[in-house]
Order: C-alpha cells, then structure tokens, then sequence
C-alpha cells in the first residue's frame, strides 16, 4: 500500500496517496490505476500551467478536476473488487486441478478407505469451487453476460472453502499413503492453499466493501 | 449536464471517443467534453475504472506509452469495441426517435 503522503507533498501526491490508501484488490491492478492517473494529471498540470496558471494552483485545479477521493475511489473499488474475484478465480482454477492429479496419485493402503471417504468429500467441495471459478471468468470477462454483483462475495467463500479443502484432502490422504509422491503432493498443498486462501481473503475484504 | 446524468452512456460515449483512433484517458475525456461543446461534465477520476472496465471486457486494449518522464496509458478499440459502439449508435437512435414520437407528435408523422 502506498503511504500517506507526507504534510509538505503537492496536491496531486497528496491526493494520489489518499486515494491509494482507500483502495483495496490486487496490488498491480492499483499500482496501475494510480499510475495511470498520475500521468494524466501531470498532463493536465502541464496544461493548466502553459495557460498561464501558477504550478501549485494548476496542482490544486487539477485534482478538484478528477473529483473528491471518496467518489473516485468507490468507482475504482467496484472495478478492483471484480479485479480480486477474478484473481482468486484463477488461484482456484489452477490450484484444485493440480491437487486433485496429485490426490489421485496417491496409493493409500487398505486401513486408508475412511480417509479416502473423507477426501472424496473435499475434491467434490474444490470441485464445486473451481466450476464456480470457471463462471466467475466467464461472467466478468464478458459484456454480453452481466457480471452479478454477489459474484465476487461467492468467489471469496468458494475460494476459502476450496483452500480448505486442500489441506483437509491432502492431511486425509497423507495420514495413510507413503512415499515420494507424497512429499510432492503436500508441497503442492501447501503452495495451493496459501494462493488460494490468501487471494480469497482479500477478495472477502473487497465484497464487503462493496456491501458496506 | 452533470456527471450523474451521463453514467448509464459512459460507455458509449468513450467508445466514440476513441473511434477516431487511440488515445490517453484524459484526451478521451476531455475529447467528450470537447464534442458535447461542454454540455457534458464527466467525474474525470471515474473514468479511468469504466476504462479498464471496457478493456475487461475485449472492447478496448491498452498499453503503456513512455511520456517524457511520464508513463501513461494508451487505448484503443477493439473489433468487438466497433462492434459494441454500432450496436449503442443503433439503441440510442431507436430510443430517441421513439421518445421523440411521444414527445413531439406532430413532427414525428
């Protein structure tokens, strides 16, 4: 996150850094709207002073101009919070297909049917969660589809189940197989878990901003 | 007219901005305002979301374009985008013409 800028900054750092720090998603999906509008309002500083205007009027001119940080800010979360959904889509959608391959690598021994039962039931959950994942891609990347507002909300609790999921299957199967593989296959786990619990926690953060 | 009256025509109004060929977010807004003769005001800060907006969807695409020490973003429209802006030309003509009938009934026939 960008920090607040300091008491002496121009009006368009000051401005840019408060708008940072009251934007949440992925972070080089905001590094790139402040980046952007930082060229742009240098432009449009440029301008105001080749018009004769002193460059700390033009500073203060240009940012009234983009509108107060709160209005922005709540048009670019909508679009950040559809960003975040999309993010922990894909985590999901590359990470259960990687696990379940794994899973069903795995040779439990025969006193292991009762977890096998048990891991059957977390790859049908990441299962539902990637679907989910695939219409959430889907959706957002179309105009001819309407991207459902509560879309980003179902992803962030697809995401946190399917995380889960993936540590509940994985500990499941590792109880009762043995071997290489399984090394493998917990180090997947674990990696996959962490995307994916992570980027469905900030997407959690999001839709609730969306809502609040 | 104020920004919140334009909201529901952004769309259509930065994909005609950008039909002439590629442009910056501020010269697309400010090439709006420029056509409208000033009638319309954008919330300029807002446009930049509705930009990559479009592009999400495959009717823009962008990239980063060196300024002098500046970077900034260039867009421009997509086959789909030419598309998606006949079809906006096509309801909005629909549209007012069929208000138009309503409102002025004797010009209208």
């Amino acid at each position: 996150m960008t920090p607040a800028a300091p008491a002496d900054a121009d009006a368009v750092e000051g401005y840019l850094a408060e708008l940072a720090a009251a934007l949440h998603g992925p972070r080089k999906a905001r590094a790139r709207l402040i980046e952007e509008m930082r060229g742009d309002l240098g432009e449009l500083v440029d301008a105001l002073v080749d018009g004769g205007m002193r460059v700390e009027r033009a500073r203060e001119e240009a940012v009234r101009e983009f509108g107060d940080v709160a209005a922005v800010a709540a048009a670019c979360q909508e679009e950040l919070t559809v960003a975040q959904a999309r993010h922990t889509a894909s985590a999901v959608v590359v990470a259960v297909p990687v696990l379940l391959a794994g899973w069903s690598a795995l040779r439990p021994d025969e006193a292991g049917q009762p977890a096998q039962i048990f891991a059957f039931g977390a790859a049908a959950t990441a299962v539902c969660a990637a679907l989910l994942a695939v219409v959430v891609l889907v959706a957002t990347g179309s105009r001819a589809l309407p991207a459902a507002r509560p879309l980003p909300r179902l992803m962030a609790w697809a995401g946190t189940a399917a995380a889960a999921s993936i540590v509940f299957g994985t500990v499941a199967l590792g109880l009762t197989a043995q071997g290489p593989t399984l090394a493998l296959v917990a180090v997947a786990a674990a990696l996959g878990h962490g995307k994916v619990a992570a980027s469905a926690r900030r997407c959690r953060d999001c839709a609730s901003l969306a809502t609040a | 007219m104020k920004a919140d009256s334009v909201r529901g025509h952004l769309d259509a109004l930065l994909l005609a901005a950008l039909e002439t060929g590629p442009a910056h977010g501020y010269a697309i807004i400010t090439a709006v305002e420029e056509r409208s003769a000033g009638a319309l005001e954008l919330r300029k800060g807002t446009v930049y979301p509705a930009l990559i907006r479009l592009e999400r969807v495959g009717l823009l695409r962008s990239a980063w374009e060196a300024s002098g020490e500046r970077r900034r973003r260039r867009y421009e429209l997509t086959e789909a985008g030419r598309r998606a802006l006949a079809g906006e030309r096509a309801s909005w003509l629909e549209f007012t013409t069929a208000i138009d009938a309503v409102l002025n009934p004797r010009t209208a026939s």
